[in-house]
């Protein structure tokens, strides 16, 4: 084989790879519909909304580490205290090097030192203090000098009292009836395991009689990843609730269940994206004790954060996020296309290895190749259109019908402007934004940190 | 041509998506009518609301309805039952609704293997169920989707007879945690007719997790003669079924009851001891005090933290117990006791409700 007809080869399973990637994300959209209308069907029941309020409602602890010293710990506090749900506590971990977080969380919310008398269930490092409040006795912090995230978390279950978790990351705002939203599937299904919630863009949102509406989208970056989340995070994640292998990351909007958590050991403390590791372990942990779980996602958007606007940090930020993601499949090798994961292991596992670690890498080779194709001439331009249709073309139209099935769903779409706005960034979004993510993306596969 | 796959490929999925846009922008259309136009998001527009406020009569609100989807009717006939539209209008809409071939049309779907078939029928019979329509909602109590379950449920509204309920009490176990609270209310208002029925299945033979089930629904009845076969439940083998009772009976009063929580603290079963100590916080004698001081120095957690609890909640006495055990040779204990007593009373109260 000629070196000529071996980039043509090349090429061309580069342009099938993409177009069959594609199509399975098309596959995802798809099955966003028949979920959404099912998820409108019962969200309007008479009979859910009569037991609001009631016993029927499992108790929730929320749990949250303070670890990078968010802005103001008291009102992010004062934010989870506020959430609607009958019963439920909140565990705050004020974690090494948060600033003043306590000893403004003890001025603002008199809070008093209680005796450190909690079962631990997961190991961590220690726990240097444990703070109830006198105005607000559903708060409980954890004052702990040094450990990560994972770590904190864990140290937070272990305080909790309730059997169902949700975890909040410090930079969201919670819709306030979120926990209502994330315990339906719960009270309708025996077989949930944790429930994921659709984490949003709040960059240019406002507070309008208690509920965040978003609002003009500014600066290219917020709009590009408005759309990734779009796509990504919320329709294709409603997809994946159709081939019953979603994957919910317990680190940030997800509500599960303390004993599964205790079952898998708790959050590793020196993943860097403990979440996410998690969600894998528990796949792994439930159905090798033959639980048949779900894990579906609810398409209501249960909280916002603000989302980094320089480049810079968004690729940290995706770089993070796919390491954690081949580490956790690496050393959860055994999933890897086994019946015996159902679904996740033969659908979602090898998707995630070749759709979200290897396409990056894939991707940039395609454009490397399609450029020294064209220049020396083994490449007409017939391929190249056709290729580029396949991997650029396809993703714009997936991202504007992403756009479109938004505004056609959902009351909170925007005005007409926004819509259009949302629909510009749908094509920019594919026209560099993706390729220097890819080229993050790519770079991370060969660093551990 | 040669790339033409491409583009039938490509081609093909943006066809399939502008299919199912139109089907959610239909949709969304829909639901806002159904807002709108039937309910009425706004007082003067929706014919239910208006029929509620007496503007509007019976039949205009059935010509409304004629014109909506099944599934918009179903759900403003819903709103319409929880509304609580006077006796005489219901009577008048029901009489009307039960001569339009929609509606049997509607509730025909009860056989459909599609579930918001199967749901509309049942949101549909829960306004205009009648006596002919027992085997129907038999049918929807015993279906595989739990909306359709409640919303069949809340046809005993409008109908119920012995063989109904009973189906309704026998499939309590099974039920998800919506659908059993659901029905634990519909159960309630025929307490007089499921009490006994009740009282015939709470048997220590009964399976347990139809015991667990049957425990809770007699709590939920307050029915007297099925609480005294709960009580006498709390020697019974299975653990989760004397989980179940210490549970319920913390809600009663009485000597007998306290006499039994008593002895549920000494269970083998950490949980049922857990359950009995939070049941022992309304009862504040000598004895009690004594032995929920005792159950601080319990091998388990929860144990020891719902007794310390129970003697916090329960005034002076208890709260002298807490001091004392301050210098008891158990460790656990005291370690206990101090972080009850650095509890505040609100904190106590939250904790002892959870």
């Amino acid at each position: 084989m000629t070196i000529a007809n071996a980039l043509l080869v090349s090429m061309t399973t580069i342009m099938i790879f993409f177009l069959v990637i594609n199509s399975f994300h098309a596959i995802l959209l798809m099955y966003s519909v028949p979920e959404l209308w099912s998820h409108w069907q019962l969200a309007d029941d008479e009979y859910f909304h009569a037991l609001v309020g009631s016993e029927a409602l499992p108790p929730i602890s929320v749990v949250a580490a303070l670890r990078d010293a968010p802005n103001d710990a008291v009102a992010f506090a004062l934010m989870l205290l506020a959430l609607e749900y009958p019963r439920f506590e909140v565990i705050l971990v004020v974690n090494g090097g948060a600033g003043t977080a306590l000893s403004d969380l003890v001025s603002a919310l008199d809070l008093y030192e209680v005796p450190a008398a909690f079962t631990i269930n997961l190991k961590t490092e220690p726990v240097r203090a444990y703070y109830r409040s006198r105005l607000h006795p559903r708060l409980l912090c954890l004052d702990k000098p040094s450990g990560s995230i994972g770590d904190a978390l864990n140290a937070a279950i272990n305080a909790a009292r309730y059997p169902h978790a949700v975890s909040a990351a410090p930079n969201v705002v919670f819709e306030p009836d979120a926990l209502l939203r994330l315990s339906r599937p719960f009270l309708l299904d025996r077989s949930v395991a944790c429930v994921g919630g659709i984490l949003r863009p709040a960059n240019g949102a406002h507070l309008e009689d208690g509920q965040i509406v978003p609002g003009q989208i500014r600066g290219w970056t917020v709009g590009c990843q408005t759309i990734e989340y779009l796509r990504n995070f919320m329709f294709q994640r409603l997809g994946w609730n159709r081939i019953a292998s979603n994957i919910v990351f317990p680190g940030n909007t997800v509500l599960f269940k303390r004993e599964h958590v205790f079952g898998v050991g708790g959050f590793d403390a020196t993943d860097e994206t403990p979440g996410l590791d998690l969600g894998v372990r528990l796949h792994k942990y439930l159905t090798d004790i033959g639980v048949n779980a779900r894990m579906p996602v609810i398409p209501d958007p249960v909280a916002w954060s603000v989302v980094p606007e320089d480049l810079a940090s968004i690729g940290r930020a995706r770089q993070r996020w796919l390491r954690g993601l081949r580490r956790a499949l690496g050393r959860n090798a055994g999933m890897f296309a086994n019946p015996e994961y159902g679904t996740f292991g033969v659908i979602a596992v090898p998707y995630f290895w070749l759709g979200i670690i290897i396409a990056p890498i894939v991707e940039l080779l395609g454009y490397i190749g399609l450029v020294v194709g064209l220049a020396t001439g083994v490449l007409g331009s017939s391929f190249a259109w056709a290729y580029l249709a396949s991997v650029i073309g396809y993703g714009i139209l997936l991202s504007v019908w992403t756009v479109v099935f938004q505004a056609v769903s959902f009351q909170r779409a925007g005005q007409p402007g926004d819509v259009l706005r949302l629909l510009a960034f749908a094509v920019i979004e594919s026209l560099g934004y993706r390729q220097i993510l890819a080229l993050y993306r790519t770079t991370a596969q060969f660093a551990d940190r | 041509m040669t790339y033409g796959f491409v583009a039938i490929v490509i081609g093909a999925a943006q066809i399939g998506l502008a299919g199912l846009a139109a089907v959610l922008d239909y949709s969304k259309r829909s639901r806002a009518r159904t807002a709108g136009g039937i309910i009425g998001s706004h007082e003067a527009t929706g014919s239910a609301r208006r029929l509620l406020s007496g503007e509007l009569g019976a039949p205009e609100v059935v010509a409304a309805l004629r014109n909506a989807s099944r599934n918009d009717t179903a759900q403003a006939l819903v709103w319409l039952g929880m509304e609580r539209v006077r006796p005489t209008e219901r009577a008048a809409l029901t009489e009307l609704l039960q001569k339009e071939p929609w509606v049997r049309q509607t509730v025909d779907g009860a056989h459909s293997l599609l579930w918001w078939k199967r749901l509309a029928a049942a949101r549909t019979l829960s306004f205009v169920a009648t006596k002919r329509d027992r085997s129907t909602i038999l049918l929807l109590l015993s279906d595989s989707h739990p909306a359709v379950q409640s919303a069949a449920t809340a046809c005993l509204n409008r109908y119920a007879d012995e063989e109904l309920l009973i189906r309704v009490i026998d499939g309590l176990s099974s039920a998800s945690s919506a659908v059993r609270a659901y029905q634990l209310g519909v159960l309630r208002t025929y307490a007089a007719l499921a009490g006994p029925m009740l009282f015939e299945r709470i048997r220590p033979d009964a399976p347990p997790h139809k015991l667990y089930a049957y425990i809770h629904a007699a709590a939920e009845l307050q029915d007297a003669e099925c609480m005294v076969r709960v009580a006498d439940l709390s020697t019974h083998p299975h653990p989760e079924v004397r989980v179940a009772v210490a549970r319920v009976l913390r809600s009663k009063a009485g000597d007998t009851v306290h006499v039994k929580l008593l002895s549920l603290l000494r269970d083998p079963d950490w949980r049922v001891r857990a359950q009995a100590a939070r049941g022992l916080s309304g009862v504040d004698d000598q004895r009690t005090v004594k032995e929920l001081a005792r159950a601080l120095t319990d091998t388990n957690w929860w144990v020891r933290f719902r007794a310390g609890l129970a003697l916090a909640a329960m005034g002076p006495l208890g709260r002298a117990a807490l001091a004392e055990t301050l210098t008891h040779s158990d460790r656990y204990a005291r370690d206990m006791a101090m972080l009850v007593i650095g509890l505040s009373e609100a904190s106590v109260a939250e904790l002892s409700g959870g």
